[in-house]
């Protein structure tokens, strides 16, 4: 039952219990006893040692505890659960329980605990080309924690009928959330149902979260033998929800006094949080787009996984990539100053040419329109005349503070996204789409990814493929006891598996249909084409089926006094390949660069979010102007030539908002966000230092 | 304690306890589920229900100011053509994805359509500064209100 907005857990499958988790207040400790208070009828109390199965949550080569056991690694970390008719009772008495541990400090910045082996692409000879070298640039750069903020709840219903259990949620990995659930409570997956209930979110951190409220969901609802709806609200999400694992990049580069990028050493340090669930592909990625889209003849990435006692990262819409490009493109700025050139001049120099070798793996796809989006946003924006003029504004300044009103600035960036899985994560998979024509001329559509772009995807695809005779299209629900596993839906892999998939089908009921009649049913697997073979070393080979490009340009005014910047104008030009419909690419593009903007700009990595919290993300009334152009190719090889817009499809805002407050200042800015207050704290550093010199 | 009022132009009589919300009242006692209970701190408007003709995020109003009030929600606002005309409007244009924020946007955009018949850029941005949307963007919001608007002026 689902009630008119398509949300399960608002619906009632019987009368549900409710579930509630009871979380630690240590940060880090063992737990040394739990006193609970007498349980009233109905309700039940389950721990780490009441799960009949692996007390671990498995995903993408990290994973986590369900429930802690022995030992409690963040302020927040569920220990117990508790199920019963009414939420109050069960708020009442988490109250009452308590739970005693051995305290230690906890450990909340990087460089304590070295989770795991680091990781590390190294080619030629980076650091004699460094020793060598006419110019070397060096930055460090920060990314702070970033909270996803899910606006509604996130939920999941588990029925069991004394044989097997059933799940609702709106997972974007079905098949992974049934074999979650199988392995906490010790069942066969043939035991264990997802039923996809829209709609669905379609971010990595979601997979996650959602199979740990599936499991706890099943695991009261297999105890209490009676229908648990698990659900987060609004607080919990924000802070034990996805959030993006904050890093510290540095950047040593290699440059010719002409501006050509010879090599470059990278580090890479991550903050993974109390466990790695998701933060292996996290790492890998971000290394992966640590060159972003310039040549570099040489290079030595290294990087490296701390754990820290804050709740477990998790990671969302692009997975690593944001970190690294923030990074890249913030320092791109300081070597185009280092070697005189105008920023554009300069990625324009140093960019992969058609065809061309990536540094770190693969080559750039002749349809790939980096060039033209480039120059799209550099004319739509006005760059270099407005580059020039605020760079003579700010080399003609001779305070620190700076007088003039306002102060102004421009920033530029162009990024990479890469759509789908990397292959190397690609190939342990195993994605299928099924179609069924029917006698009565209806094409149905078997497949685990839901939801309406995915539907609206999927059915312009096979209406271009059988157009000679286009059926009725429908979807079977997404049921894992139906439809076949079509993987995760994320980074638009719908684009690049399904869709292929669908296309594949198509095809072959095409050539099934002058010879057999309906039904006929068609089935098609996902193996990822051999030049996509890409490890550490394998240089030549494809990383991604495909990338997304972006080109952002943001300007800003700032009151010399407050420092408040104000966003005068952001423009953003994408390849994406064809696009099926525009105007909601449009839309998607546009929310993801208030976001991305929102990231820029506000919350705190060093302070945890008190209980009322506010909304982080520009509103409606307070978003700049921005024009957002798409430069439609086909890509060779797609259905009906698309790329898909890859987990991100902005996020080169927040690099560019941040190259434009730096010039606006007068001073290079390396982390985000950049608040007003940070900007006055490293004036007031810069004319300190000044005051030194001139002593 | 006991309330009597109007809900969606039916009476109704209730026994809350005194601290229940307009929310959890409309959501839980009377399963009018369509009303969204999202920060339930004044932020997103996920909530918005009509009290009287008043615009008002339930989880910020105690229960008890609903005796003897009419109370409308979502459910009760679509039985209005224009509204429901609204709704699939958004839903063409791509606006509503995951739907959480659909009922609140709804809400706020039939109550501004209902004062303002051709609103300014600046009143709908106003009208809609009390809800949140994270997955699509504002400009095609923006957009549409003013088409509908627009359709509904020629008419």
């Amino acid at each position: 039952m689902l009630d008119e907005f398509g949300l399960e857990t608002d619906a009632a499958i019987g009368r549900p219990y409710h579930g509630l988790i009871v979380r630690s207040d240590a940060a880090s400790g063992a737990i040394q006893a739990i006193h609970m208070p007498r349980l009233p009828a109905n309700t039940f109390a389950l721990g780490a040692r009441d799960i009949p199965g692996e007390n671990r949550l498995e995903l993408f080569g990290g994973h986590m505890p369900l429930l802690a056991d022995e030992e409690v690694r963040y302020a927040g970390e569920p220990v117990l659960l508790l199920a019963g008719p009414n939420r109050d009772t069960l708020r009442s008495l988490a109250e009452r329980i308590r739970i005693s541990y051995k305290r230690q400090a906890p450990v909340l910045s990087l460089y304590r605990n070295l989770s795991g082996e680091p990781f590390e692409l190294r080619r030629g000879d980076a650091e004699s080309a460094l020793r060598t070298a006419d110019i070397v640039v060096e930055g460090e750069y920060r990314v702070g924690l970033q909270r996803y903020f899910h606006l509604r709840h996130l939920g999941a219903l588990a029925h069991w009928d004394g044989r097997a259990v059933s799940v609702h949620a709106p997972t974007p990995y079905p098949h992974h959330m049934r074999a979650a659930v199988a392995s906490a409570l010790s069942l066969p997956q043939k035991k264990v149902r997802v039923v996809v209930s829209p709609p669905v979110p379609s971010s990595s951190g979601e997979i996650a979260e959602l199979a740990v409220m599936a499991v706890y969901a099943a695991l009261l609802a297999v105890r209490l033998e009676n229908p648990v709806i698990m659900e987060y609200n609004w607080s919990e999400s924000a802070l034990f929800g996805p959030n993006r694992h904050p890093c510290v990049i540095r950047h040593r580069t290699a440059v010719s006094r002409e501006g050509d990028l010879l090599a470059a050493e990278v580090i890479v340090d991550m903050d993974t949080g109390a466990y790695s669930i998701l933060s292996p592909l996290a790492l890998e990625r971000a290394c992966l787009s640590a060159l972003g889209v310039y040549r570099c003849g040489s290079f030595h990435i290294r990087a490296r996984l701390f754990n820290t006692n804050r709740p477990p990262a998790f990671g969302f819409a692009g997975l690593g990539e944001p970190q690294s490009a923030f990074a890249l493109e913030v320092h791109s700025c300081k070597i185009a100053d280092a070697v005189g050139m105008d920023p554009a001049e300069w990625k324009k120099r140093n960019l992969v040419r058609s065809d061309e070798p990536y540094p770190v793996g693969g080559k750039r796809s002749p349809s790939d329109a980096a060039e033209s989006i480039l120059e799209d946003v550099i004319t739509r924006s006005d760059f270099g005349r407005k580059f020039a003029s605020y760079e003579a504004n700010k080399k003609s300044r001779t305070t620190v503070f700076p007088a003039e009103t306002p102060l102004r600035g421009i920033g530029l960036s162009l990024c990479r996204h890469g759509v789908g899985m990397p292959s190397s994560y690609e190939r342990t998979m195993a994605s299928s789409v099924k179609i069924v024509l029917g006698t009565n001329k209806k094409l149905r559509i078997l497949t685990s990814l839901a939801g309406r772009s995915n539907a609206r995807l999927l059915t312009a695809v096979a209406a271009e493929m059988l157009s000679e005779s286009a059926p009725d299209i429908a979807f079977d629900p997404a049921d894992t006891a139906a439809v076949p596993d079509s993987g995760p839906d994320i980074g638009s892999r719908s684009v690049i598996v399904a869709a292929k998939l669908l296309a594949d089908c198509c095809r072959a009921l095409n050539t099934k249909r002058l010879k057999s009649v309906p039904p006929i049913s068609v089935k098609r697997t996902y193996r990822p084409p051999a030049s996509l073979d890409w490890a550490p070393g394998r240089w030549k080979a494809g990383v991604y089926p495909a990338y997304c490009w972006e080109a952002a340009a943001v300007e800003v005014e700032i009151d010399p006094v407050t420092l408040e910047p104000r966003c005068t104008g952001v423009w953003i030009s994408l390849d994406a390949g064809r696009l099926p419909a525009e105007e909601v690419a449009l839309l998607r593009v546009e929310e993801a660069a208030v976001v991305d903007l929102g990231f820029a700009t506000s919350g705190d990595p060093d302070h945890p979010l008190p209980a009322s919290f506010r909304y982080p993300f520009p509103r409606i009334q307070d978003i700049p102007r921005m024009e957002i152009s798409f430069v439609q190719q086909d890509h060779p090889g797609a259905p009906l030539g698309m790329k898909g817009l890859g987990d991100q499809p902005v996020i080169g805002v927040a690099p560019a908002y941040v190259a434009a407050v730096s010039q606006a200042i007068g001073t290079l800015f390396d982390r985000i966000p950049l608040t007003p207050e940070a900007m006055q704290e490293r004036l007031q550093q810069l004319e300190e230092n000044r005051g030194e010199e001139d002593e | 304690m006991k309330l009597s009022f109007w809900i969606n132009g039916e009476r109704v009589t209730l026994t809350v306890p005194p601290t229940r919300s307009l929310l959890d009242l409309v959501r839980e006692d009377l399963g009018l589920t369509g009303t969204k209970s999202g920060c339930r701190s004044g932020e997103c408007g996920a909530c918005l229900v009509l009290l009287d003709s008043e615009l008002v995020n339930a989880c910020l109003v105690p229960a008890f100011r609903v005796q003897g009030r009419k109370v409308t929600t979502v459910e009760g606002l679509l039985k209005d053509r224009f509204v429901a005309e609204i709704k699939n409007r958004l839903e063409t244009d791509g606006l509503l994805q995951c739907g959480f924020c659909e009922s609140g946007i709804l809400m706020a955009v039939a109550y501004l359509l209902s004062s303002r018949s051709v609103p300014t850029e600046k009143e709908i941005r106003e009208a809609l500064s009390g809800n949140i949307c994270r997955c699509t963007g504002h400009a095609g919001l923006v957009e549409t209100v003013k088409t509908i608007s627009a359709v509904r002026r020629t008419r």
